[in-house]
């Protein structure tokens, strides 16, 4: 078979996303019943190409790690970090918009219009699946229980594992996401429905995003974070969510390491949290974070926490790869021998980590742990 | 739905109207999520069940069929073979051997007779000249997929649910006939019972997104029961 491929790069819009502020890139928006990036895989098998090279600036490791569990698609798949969108060839086509359409609309200009973008196009397909023959086998999921007295009005589509409950009305232009449930009397027009979503009964979206309990209104511009949990919620567990494995190893570190010196002074780190101790104090902090993995507010794993000034003394590409990777206890830095921000080697292990999928340097950081004595934490960054 | 949002706000005002709402909200959760679970549990104990049962029940027949694979050509009983199973991952899909030991050599020479079209996604063709004598009555009875139990077993293939197709068949897919990868492939389908080879390629993946959409513990018990006379009858198997 010869080879064909498809070059793609994914659009760098994760400063626009103000309003969603979604853990995700644009291109891993659920478009449908999928990813926009799998939509365009679909088209490369539709064309017969065999191999799909993908350039992204924005939140690789996210990138990488959907690609990696990306079996379905009989391609080969090649990924490329970037600095810059810009940076991609010129003839690599943007994953902007759904694929197989002449005009896409002109690029968002803000998180609204990022918003509106999506939601015009999971309306382009689910037009362009009414219109297919397979439109009554692909609208609903596997194991769904849809009551009779439910009204289903294409194009909708309704993911695995729903429960419809009576006197529903869903559609047009509705998506429901996987394992939600609609206790009864719902509308839900020309709005999407984040997987695991609750209805309660008698609530009623029209041009509404709702996505993991946060609902944002498309017709009123509003964001609305905290709802009445019987009105609707996420049945998500919280994204802050750290796993018992790693909060019992923190708290078992903890114990072996003593308790140490009392930490004073704290910092803002660059996604909003304020962490005892100071930025640039390299392994000394450490003891006094453990017990926030405890707690559920920090992870184990992750890169080093660091000052908003420290994130925005590096340069733009490399602020733009590791704004979204979550920030943790113990980097992969600590295993390279650079325990502080400060230290100018340590943003470069930072970067390689924000590309990598999340657990990919795990083992490598959790053998620098194994070799760490409370001594080690009395450190200044430069001895250690 | 017809209601005010004045109407609505008003109703809430009732004494306790909210709490009452918020604990049918948890009810109705609580139970969904038993429901989803349980038919999950239940789907891999009919499967666990049926291929112990098959297993046992059958083990007769497996020895008489061993025993003849062997002495008709001394080449291996078993044949394996690499299948893509649900969400794209490749398995080891077992069976007994019902073709030569140079089967796949062979088969470039017989492209031009394959009835799904010479460009076809899957192969079948009528006296298949690579079928040997104990493979062709093991095929007509479908003894040849009994191995699959073991599959089955392994949690690899469940005992209804779409086939598993090679990987140079999905090689040649349209991303339409991707969807049918969503599940776990099965021993049995819709296609076995409705006609077997006999149905086209586009006819078998349509009747494969129908049972996802359909699917159930009941829904594959009916299966298991329509595949019995199918394979008695050897309806469209060669």
């Amino acid at each position: 078979m010869p080879s064909a491929s498809l070059e793609l790069a994914l659009p760098d819009w994760g400063d626009l996303d103000t309003v969603r502020r979604s853990p995700l890139p644009f291109a891993l928006w659920t478009i449908g019943d999928q990813c926009l990036l799998h939509h365009w895989l679909d088209h490369a098998v539709n064309l017969g190409m065999n191999r799909v090279h993908i350039y992204a600036a924005d939140r690789p490791a996210a990138v990488r790690h959907i690609l990696e569990d990306s079996l379905l698609w009989p391609l080969t798949l090649e990924f490329t970090t970037l600095g810059l969108t810009d940076h991609a060839p010129a003839h690599a086509t943007l994953v902007d918009w759904l694929p197989g359409s002449s005009a896409p609309p002109p690029p968002p200009a803000n998180g609204w219009e990022l918003i509106a973008r999506a939601s015009a196009m999971e309306q382009a397909w689910l037009e362009r699946m009414a219109a297919g023959p397979d439109h009554a086998l692909l609208s609903i999921g596997f194991s769904c229980k849809i009551h009779p007295q439910a009204k289903l009005v294409a194009p909708y589509f309704i993911g695995d594992e729903v429960f419809v409950g009576p006197g529903c009305e869903i559609g047009p232009y509705a998506v429901i996401g996987n394992g939600s449930v609609l206790t009864g009397a719902n509308r839900v027009v020309n709005s999407h429905l984040s997987p695991r979503s609750f209805l309660g009964p008698v609530t009623a979206l029209e041009n509404c995003l709702l996505d993991s309990g946060v609902l944002f209104s498309l017709k009123h511009l509003t964001r609305l974070d905290h709802i009445e949990p019987h009105l609707l919620s996420s049945l998500d567990k919280p994204t802050s969510y750290v796993p018992l494995r790693e909060r019992l190893h923190a708290l078992l570190l903890f114990l072996l390491l003593g308790s140490g010196e009392a930490t004073t002074g704290s910092f803002v780190t660059f996604d909003g949290r304020r962490l005892p101790g100071d930025a640039s104090a390299g392994l000394a902090n450490r003891r006094a974070w453990l017990p926030l993995v405890w707690q559920g507010k920090l992870s184990l794993y992750g890169i080093l926490p660091r000052s908003t000034e420290q994130f925005e003394a590096l340069n733009a590409d490399w602020q733009n790869i590791i704004r979204h990777t979550p920030i943790g206890v113990f980097g992969y830095a600590d295993s390279q021998g650079c325990h502080s921000p400060s230290d100018p080697d340590e943003a470069l292990h930072a970067v390689y980590q924000a590309s990598l999928p999340p657990a990919a340097l795990n083992p490598a950081i959790a053998a620098f742990i194994r070799r760490l004595r409370a001594a080690d934490l009395t450190l200044s960054p430069s001895s250690a | 739905m017809d209601i005010d949002p004045a109407t609505y706000w008003s109703q809430t005002t009732h004494d306790g109207t909210i709490e009452r709402w918020s604990r049918n909200a948890r009810r109705k959760i609580f139970f969904w999520r038993w429901t989803v679970v349980l038919a999950r549990g239940l789907k891999r104990a009919l499967d666990l069940t049926g291929a112990l049962v098959g297993l046992c029940v059958f083990l007769p027949v497996f020895v008489v069929t061993a025993l003849l694979i062997k002495l008709e050509d001394q080449g291996p009983v078993f044949f394996g073979q690499q299948r893509v199973g649900a969400g794209g991952r490749l398995f080891r899909m077992w069976k007994f051997r019902s073709m030569r030991v140079n089967a796949d050599q062979l088969k470039d020479a017989l492209l031009t007779a394959n009835q799904h079209g010479q460009a076809g996604v899957t192969f079948k063709i009528q006296n298949d000249p690579r079928v040997t004598r104990v493979g062709k009555w093991i095929r007509k009875l479908s003894i040849d997929e009994a191995p699959q139990f073991y599959n089955v077993l392994r949690g690899e293939m469940s005992l209804v649910g779409p086939r598993p197709p090679l990987s140079r068949e999905v090689a040649a897919y349209k991303a339409s006939h991707l969807r049918r990868l969503r599940v776990k492939p099965g021993i049995t389908c819709l296609w076995q019972i409705g006609g077997r080879s006999d149905i086209d390629f586009e006819g078998q993946v349509r009747l494969d997104l129908e049972y996802i959409r359909s699917s159930s513990a009941l829904y594959d018990i009916l299966i298991l029961l329509k595949t019995l006379p199918a394979v008695i009858f050897g309806k469209g198997a060669y």
